[in-house]
């Protein structure tokens, strides 16, 4: 049966340790802002503009460091949040002069200002969850081409829908509202609902699938949904970040959302870490910081009458170089898929005590099987026999994700009876017994006789939704 | 000439692909890297001189370029790089037959559309292009024409 439990492995001790990266993160980030609300103005609307980068940062960070899906989609978000914000918090006056030609609904709206950012990130999510519904069946590059894809259909519809965006005019005279504090507020706002999502459930299982897709399938995991709800809480996150550049900056270009900006906060996610917050937020800020140094520079020192400082131009190049030395000397970033994923890891390796948790092991789940498809789906801990004639399968099945995807099947019980111990299945297997979780699926079903869903099962969670995944 | 030009190059990057002893290495290294290093190719100049061989290939259709249109731009190539890349996705990355096929359709299909729509649609051009490269990618995931070892084992 089971073998014996590891007692050496450290319990996890809470959630003090687990929230120490976000506290960490959103300390550093106020620290900078008060730093920086003593400093002259030209530095706090950098600042402003640097906050609203990190926003957009994380916001990417919430789709591809969960997915490992790099996408290229998210500057449409943008752009789609502070068209949506734009029009609906313009004067309708303003938009008179400017828009002659809009629907009367949008031409009379005056929202205020939180609704009106509120409108655009769901504008972008809605478009998220409507454009990822096909496209995040795909993976890899595929993926990251569909998502540019939406990027360049997005941008050319903005450019060009002149009736209602203005197309290549640019729309002026939306209130100016982003300070130093709103944005502040916000990018905190933006780094904890990032973080509350990496700790749920559907982000565990997202990750799963960036470590290995096929095993996190064969495992149970609905990879397809699991992507689109982190794609649409990014797209929320980037809509947002795209509302506040608009209310920054006054007006709106649909250049402004496009190849560049998308490089910019593509690069600040790779340099930091695209494996963890900490990198996104660390990628943001030191680019940030190097950008202005680098603009510091080439301003120069004036001396009585003469300046000296770098040729225009020499930042950016510097800037690259600097780039490129990270990316050479840490591949994965600045925080190297440290920091964050500490947490996640630590949870990881708790394997709890199998015979002190027996007791939890009862009914986990129950549910129907398809007759016609046979697919199992009730889930059953080891101490429970269905009834003769149950039409009901259950697997009692833990994986455990990350490098080295484990499986220890105890046993199957189908159609009311047992059908197979560990020790009968035919698999190539560890010497202490374990079986690599995606070949599970395969061997079962010669095994048993009918098709097995392989499922995920951190022994001692008895949560249902931890198993209909 | 245009189209000579660009008929040489293929002919010979196919020749080099097929018939050398890099080309053979490079190919190698593409299906699987790590075993290719195992067998005594060395990857990273393989690498290097593939990165050269774009780097020909890109000056030679820079060249064709600015002869056609008389203008040089620095920022002429971003249009060119972007059509290339979807276009090797959408031929299926690692084939060099899906990604002559891949920039060629979405080539075509953008002239197509510029003389087949009506002119109120015709500045949305590029969104239908778009539109349909995410259906191709939706219903070939690897493209096309996919590399034999490109193919995901498990």
């Amino acid at each position: 049966m089971m073998p014996p439990p590891d007692a050496s492995i450290p319990r996890n001790d809470g959630m003090l340790p687990r929230l120490w990266p976000l506290v960490a993160l959103v300390a550093i980030v106020v620290v900078i802002v008060l730093c920086t609300s003593f400093a002259p103005v030209v530095l706090q609307r950098r600042t402003t503009q640097g906050l609203i980068n990190l926003i957009a940062v994380v916001g990417l960070y919430v789709f591809v460091g969960n997915s490992g899906v790099l996408s290229f989609g998210n500057v449409a978000f943008m752009a789609v949040g502070a068209y949506v914000s734009a029009l609906l918090t313009m004067k309708p006056t303003a938009k008179a002069v400017f828009l002659p030609e809009l629907p009367a609904a949008i031409a009379h709206a005056e929202w205020t200002n939180l609704p009106g950012a509120l409108a655009g990130g769901g504008a972008a999510a809605l478009l998220a969850l409507v454009a990822g519904w096909p496209l995040m069946r795909l993976s890899g590059v595929s993926a990251s081409i569909a998502t540019f894809a939406v990027l360049v259909v997005v941008y050319i519809v903005l450019g060009n829908w002149t009736a209602v965006t203005g197309g290549q005019n640019s729309l002026m005279g939306l209130p100016a509202y982003v300070d130093l504090w709103t944005a502040l507020g916000w990018a905190v706002t933006a780094i904890v609902i990032a973080f509350a999502y990496q700790e749920t459930r559907s982000a565990l299982q997202l990750r799963a699938s960036r470590e290995d897709e096929a095993a996190a399938q064969a495992s149970g995991v609905n990879v397809v949904r699991h992507r689109l709800i982190a794609f649409v809480i990014s797209a929320f996150l980037s809509g947002i970040a795209g509302v506040l550049l608009a209310h920054f900056l006054g007006i709106v270009r649909v250049e402004n959302f496009y190849l560049d900006l998308t490089f910019l906060i593509v690069a600040m996610l790779i340099i930091g870490g695209r494996g963890s917050l900490t990198g996104a937020v660390a990628g943001a800020v030191v680019i940030a910081v190097l950008t202005e140094l680098l603009r510091q520079i080439e301003i120069g020192v004036t001396v009585g009458k003469t300046t000296i400082g770098a040729p225009p131009g020499v930042g950016d190049v510097i800037l690259a170089l600097i780039m490129l030395l990270i990316i050479l000397f840490r591949p994965n970033g600045l925080a190297g898929g440290a920091g964050a994923d500490l947490a996640f890891r630590a949870k990881l390796e708790v394997r709890p005590n199998w015979a002190a948790r027996s007791a939890q092991r009862r009914i986990i789940s129950d549910g129907k099987v398809d007759p016609f498809r046979r697919r199992p789906v009730g889930i059953f801990g080891p101490d429970l026999r269905p009834k003769r004639g149950d039409d009901r399968v259950g697997i009692l099945a833990g994986v455990a994700f990350g490098g080295d995807p484990f499986a220890q099947i105890d046993h199957v019980i189908a159609h009311g009876r047992q059908y197979l111990n560990a020790p009968d299945i035919t698999v190539a297997r560890y010497h202490d017994g374990r079986i690599p979780a995606h070949k599970l699926g395969e061997h079962l079903r010669p095994a048993c006789g009918i098709n097995v869903r392989v499922v995920r099962w951190e022994p001692g969670e008895d949560r249902e939704d931890a198993l209909l995944g | 000439m245009t189209i000579l030009v660009s008929a040489v190059l293929l002919v010979a990057l196919t020749w080099f692909l097929r018939a050398t002893r890099l080309g053979l290495q490079m190919r190698a290294a593409a299906e699987d890297f790590r075993m290719a290093r195992v067998l005594g190719v060395r990857a990273n100049r393989v690498i290097v001189v593939a990165f050269a061989l774009s780097g020909i290939l890109a000056a030679a259709v820079s060249c064709l370029i600015v002869v056609q249109t008389g203008v040089v731009q620095q920022r002429m190539g971003l249009q060119l790089v972007v059509i290339a890349f979807v276009g090797t996705v959408i031929g299926g990355l690692g084939s060099l037959t899906g990604a002559a096929l891949g920039g060629f359709l979405v080539g075509a299909a953008s002239i197509l559309l510029q003389a087949l729509l009506p002119p109120d649609l015709r500045v949305f051009r590029e969104a239908f292009v778009f539109v349909a490269v995410a259906l191709v990618l939706l219903f070939r995931p690897q493209g096309l024409i996919p590399a034999r070892g490109l193919k995901e084992r498990i």
